[in-house]
């Protein structure tokens, strides 16, 4: 089954949300990259995804939108059985204590970016959190390993042996 | 499904079908059916339009229903006399199947108590840290354990540990290539060495059984494994001549300690008893399969090996030898393996063009299919050969089969060659056009160093 | 019950004394009895059982008792002549509560209880003095007590009013601390903007220079590039437009994507996302190029180069506008605290500096032309933000601002009304209070301070704020200014 895996990011500045995207933009090779605006347009981009038939590896976040802001989306991703999974990381400069504190308790955040970012630590993060996504939801990660934490990605053929002789 | 399986799916019905419709000269009712299941097989192995261990149950399912005294046939006016179903659902236990499940837990306790990497660790010290040393440890470390456990998790496990020293190399440093190449070369030629290294030693050596021809593990080593140890030297050679490192020296981090826990001690006692056993075997006489269950019973009445790991263990692959042992069955008892040899004059070959054949055969085949499969299609016809006469000998069945479980082995070319082939490639660090030249390069000198074994050094063994 | 001697007896302790005494004279025993004492002796202790009866003839003697938990002897009677001491130990048997102690040279009769018993019996005139005693003491012990009670009283009621007076004065001086230390706070940030702005202007002018020499060598090098004339103009245009090329948003982007995905079969995704910024006139010369994407991203990298000049631009103007309206709102380049100033700068400066918390609210503004004020414009600066920033925590993420000025007369009056949920009834009469805040922890102009400092600046300035709600919802502020030059 090739379903392909998404990576989200939800910015509403557009040259930060370009930069983002140039910044990830390696990871195209095995990944599909998809931007919104606003949390209402990347509730619409989530749906259409899954009504395709893939899947949500890792949404990438601002927290001050127009709208419904950035904890709010990921609490509510969190909820939502299909996007549960959805490894969930905050890129923002604006979000206080509360807001923070409640997307760790109530989002399973998985990390917090302050802005500005480096690239170098934003491609490591992503990296990471892919990762972790594709030994959890994927039963071939080894496709991956290109782009992916290669040594993670190999352990796991080993150890749980996804991939044997024949 | 993609439109290769959907192919596979229906040439593999009609190749089914097509023996049941059209009646082939020479050959038996029987021989019909067996045809039957030799082309669907054949298909569905080729096309993988389901899982390969499913194409092997489902071969010992049409066996029984087609072919045994239980089926649906009648034979009673026919020269074949039916098998007992038992005799097609028994390969599932066969011998060979035992000792390879004897090997699988070792091999699957090792990873588990991390002895492989604590092996390699130690292993490796001695090659130092010039780069072309060290690709000749890793080949030889990896060689040495995908003797003994699977090629693909001895791959798993090399890949996590060249990682970070290829992480170290400048991106264009040719040595990544080389690096990446050697594991999967050296676990695939490793395998060839004992019995238990790769399945397609499994149906060779279960097939020479059927014939009467016990193969003990010491023998299997005697004849094997030199031709493993020095294609490893060759290819290491070859590798490091085609992608020479621009780094000559670099660090690795060979931290890290035996486990001492009960469970792991067990383990190493165990595996050294089992493997002593193995390759003393002509000095005491207890069959390797035999041996195979004592790691089988130590391990899991210590819960050093507890029901969760034994749920792990890749018992696809062990109906997927039984498949490949039952066809071979079913093509010797209803003749269709002596029909299919018939059709061509082979007494034209001289022996050693036989046996060069069959390599290439073996070879070209294995690159594009499963070595097993391709021991499975092939061995059964290559034995026909020597009971047809046209081979001579328990030395010539021992050669034949030598040469198509080796020649099988050696599928070096492409990704899909061999899952340890794949892995390598998916890390990234090397394009499959570089496999493709040192696969082939390496492909060919294996064929030539097969035939030359068989001319200088096995006849004087068998 | 009546007594033989008038009640003058009573109150003439002196004259029951010389009569006991003269009793005891006559009797022959008062030698035995009378006893002269010099002043600071102790006749009994706390505590003590007493087998004596005490007369007081002549002195004084204080009566202590012990401060609860420690050893002080504390004076809490003082008996004259014709008192008795320690009646009540006597009386009742108990031990003495307290201990008695000549002050001065004192004359006492000292009975012993067996004597009391005997002289009593032999002389019944006795018994009466020793009644007509007992009773005068009592009573004495009665008044002086009621006097104290008073007395307790009316120093308590002066203790809490002074006590009241302390308070308020506490709070009071909390106060001024608060207010002090948020001034201070407020100069060292105001030294730290002057400092930070000083600072990064330098570097943004750097950046805007440099920026602007580098445009100019990289035209010049594409120009004198060795390049067909043609690929030339395309390259330069392609470098052109992407310095033009703005940001559409994200959905056009994603539709535009989609139609050169089929268009462009084979391309990236990121060369997709760059072909769908570049104008449609500029892409039929990719066309050529869709079987060769090595060829088509050195072309895509003259657009970006465009594009990353504009973003290094605009990001830069945008550094130098912000320091600019932090420079202007804190007043920190002049000397003067007081000039002639045009308030509408001010609100302006103060929007710029709040917009990341109301970027999304719908803002109207209405400044009508004012003249220009006497006023401390960093001050009024910070009533301007105190409003907005009130009106911001209480909107939430949507809302809406009504910005009006306009001059009136002798004054100017700027109103600032929002769309939230208003001031609640009850505390609308105190919001301008000292230390009231409805504020939780996250405050930053807080302290409960913010609109009672911004109550005082606008004293200060001679104008008035008020509060109220608007019918239609929301808060209302209205700040007055007189007009002063």
């Amino acid at each position: 089954m090739e379903t392909k895996i998404y990576i989200l990011v939800v910015e509403d500045e557009p040259e930060v949300l370009d930069a983002i995207v140039r910044d990830i933009s390696a990871f195209e090779s095995h990944f599909v990259i998809e931007m919104a605006d606003t949390a209402e347009e990347a509730r619409e981009i989530i749906q259409s995804i899954f009504d395709d038939g893939n899947q949500i590896g890792l949404i990438l976040c601002d927290h001050v939108l127009p709208g419904d802001n950035g904890v709010e989306l990921l609490v509510e991703m969190q909820h939502d059985p299909q996007t549960e999974s959805t490894q969930k990381v905050l890129i923002t400069g604006q979000a206080g204590l509360d807001e923070t504190v409640r997307a760790v308790n109530e989002a399973d955040l998985k990390h917090y970016i302050a802005k500005p970012w480096e690239k170098e630590k934003l491609v490591e993060i992503v990296k990471d959190q892919l990762t972790e996504y594709v030994l959890e939801h994927v039963s071939n990660p080894m496709q991956f390993m290109a782009v992916l934490d290669g040594e993670r990605i190999a352990e796991q053929i080993r150890k749980a042996k996804s991939v044997t002789d024949n | 499904m993609s439109k290769v399986k959907w192919a596979g799916l229906i040439l593999g019905l009609i190749g089914f079908c097509l023996p049941l419709f059209v009646s082939f000269p020479g050959l038996s009712l029987a021989g019909h059916f067996a045809m039957s299941i030799f082309l669907l097989a054949a298909v569905f192995w080729m096309f993988e339009t389901i899982p390969i261990y499913s194409t092997s149950i489902l071969v010992i399912l049409a066996e029984v229903i087609l072919l045994s005294s239980q089926g649906f046939i009648d034979y009673s006016s026919t020269s074949y006399s039916p098998l007992s179903y038992t005799e097609f659902l028994s390969t599932l236990a066969d011998p060979i199947i035992i000792l390879f499940l004897g090997g699988f837990i070792l091999a699957d306790a090792s990873v588990k108590y991390d002895f492989d990497k604590s092996m390699t660790r130690y292993l490796l010290r001695p090659f130092g840290s010039r780069t072309s040393m060290m690709v000749l440890g890793l080949m030889l470390v990896t060689g040495f354990l995908s003797a003994f456990m699977s090629n693909t998790a001895t791959t798993a496990m090399m890949i996590t540990v060249i990682l970070p020293i290829v992480a170290k190399m400048e991106p264009g440093d040719p040595a990544r290539i080389g690096m990446a190449l050697s594991v999967p070369f050296a676990a695939n030629i490793g395998g060839m060495a004992t019995p238990i290294g790769t399945p397609p030693n499994a149906v060779v050596i279960a097939a020479l059984n059927q014939q009467g021809m016990e193969v003990e593990f010491s023998s299997w080593m005697i004849y094997a494994a030199p031709l493993a140890i020095v294609m490893l030297l060759i290819a290491w050679q070859i590798l490091i001549r085609l992608y020479p490192p621009d780094m000559d020296a670099i660090s690795l981090n060979l931290e890290g300690k035996l486990k001492t826990s009960t469970g792991a001690l067990i383990l190493y006692a165990t595996f050294a008893v089992t493997v002593l056993l193995w390759v003393t075997e002509s000095l005491h006489g207890i069959k390797s399969a035999i041996v195979a269950l004592i790691p089988v019973a130590v391990l899991t009445l210590t819960s050093t090996f507890q029901k969760e790991d034994i749920r792990k263990l890749p018992w696809e692959v062990l109906w997927l030898i039984a498949g490949g042992i039952s066809l071979g069955i079913a093509m010797k008892e209803t003749g269709l393996a002596e029909w299919m040899v018939g059709a061509i004059s082979w007494d034209q070959f001289g022996y050693l063009a036989l046996l060069a054949v069959f390599a290439t055969v073996a070879l070209t085949m294995s690159n594009f299919l499963s070595n097993t499969v391709t021991a499975s299609l092939l061995i059964p016809l290559a034995i026909t050969l020597v009971t047809s006469g046209i081979l001579q000998g328990t030395a010539g069945m021992m050669m034949i089969g030598l040469v198509i479980a080796l020649g099988s082995s050696f599928a070096m070319i492409l990704p899909i060659s061999t899952p340890p082939n794949a892995i390598a490639v998916s890390t990234g660090m090397l394009k499959t056009k570089n496999m493709i030249t040192a696969g082939l390069i390496i492909g060919l000198i294996g064929l030539g160093f097969i035939l030359l074994l068989s001319m200088i050094y096995w006849p004087y063994l068998i | 019950m009546s007594f033989k001697f008038s009640k003058r007896w009573i109150e003439d302790k002196e004259l029951v004394t010389q009569l006991i005494k003269r009793v005891f004279d006559e009797t022959g025993k008062s030698e035995k009895f009378v006893h002269k004492i010099d002043k600071d002796v102790t006749l009994f202790r706390e505590g003590d059982v007493l087998n004596d009866i005490y007369i007081l003839l002549e002195g004084v003697v204080v009566l202590h008792k012990k401060k609860p938990k420690t050893d002080i002897d504390y004076p809490v009677i003082r008996l004259e002549h014709g008192s008795l001491i320690g009646i009540i130990a006597f009386t009742t048997g108990k031990p003495s509560l307290t201990t008695a102690i000549t002050t001065e040279p004192s004359t006492v009769l000292k009975i012993p209880d067996l004597e009391i018993r005997s002289l009593l019996e032999r002389d019944d005139r006795m018994k009466e003095y020793i009644d007509e005693i007992i009773l005068a003491n009592l009573s004495d012990r009665f008044k002086t007590n009621i006097s104290l009670q008073m007395k307790l009283d009316s120093v308590n009621n002066k203790l809490r009013k002074e006590r009241n007076e302390l308070k308020k004065a506490y709070q009071d001086l909390k106060e001024a601390q608060d207010r002090l230390i948020y001034q201070e706070k407020m100069a060292t940030l105001g030294q730290l903007v002057a400092g930070f702005a000083h600072e990064v202007n330098n570097p943004t002018a750097s950046l805007l220079r440099s920026t602007e020499t580098l445009e100019n060598r990289i035209s010049e090098l594409m120009k004198q590039n060795d390049r067909e004339p043609d690929k030339q103009s395309f390259v330069r245009s392609l470098y052109e437009s992407g310095k033009k090329s703005g940001y559409p948003d994200t959905a056009t982007l994603r539709k535009r994507s989609s139609e050169l995905r089929k268009e462009f079969e084979g391309a990236k995704a990121s060369q997709i996302r760059l072909l769908a910024q570049i104008p449609p006139e500029l892409l039929s010369n990719f066309k050529s190029m869709t079987n060769n994407p090595e060829e088509m991203d050195i072309y895509l990298q003259y657009f970006e180069l465009g594009k990353m000049f504009q973003n290094i631009e605009s990001a830069g103007n945008r550094i130098s506008g912000l320091v600019k309206s932090l420079k202007s709102y804190s007043r920190t380049d002049t000397d003067k605290e007081w000039e002639l100033i045009d308030i509408r700068e001010g609100i302006h400066d103060t929007l710029q500096l709040t917009s990341n918390r109301i970027k999304y609210y719908d803002i109207q503004i209405n400044l009508e032309e004012v003249p220009k004020i006497r006023a401390n414009p960093a001050a009024l600066n910070q009533v301007w933000t105190n409003i907005i920033l009130n009106a911001a925590d209480a909107m939430g993420k949507n809302g809406s601002l009504d910005i009006y000025c306009t001059a009136e007369d002798d004054h100017i009056r700027v109103r600032i009304k929002d769309l939230g949920p208003g001031i609640p009834e009850e505390i609308i009469y105190n919001i301008f209070d000292s230390n009231f805040s409805t504020k939780k922890s996250d405050v930053k102009f807080g302290l409960g301070l913010g609109l009672s400092i911004s109550r005082d600046i606008i004293k200060q300035h001679g104008g008035t704020i008020s509060a109220r709600n608007d019918p239609d919802g929301g808060a209302v502020f209205t700040v007055t200014l007189p007009i002063r030059k």
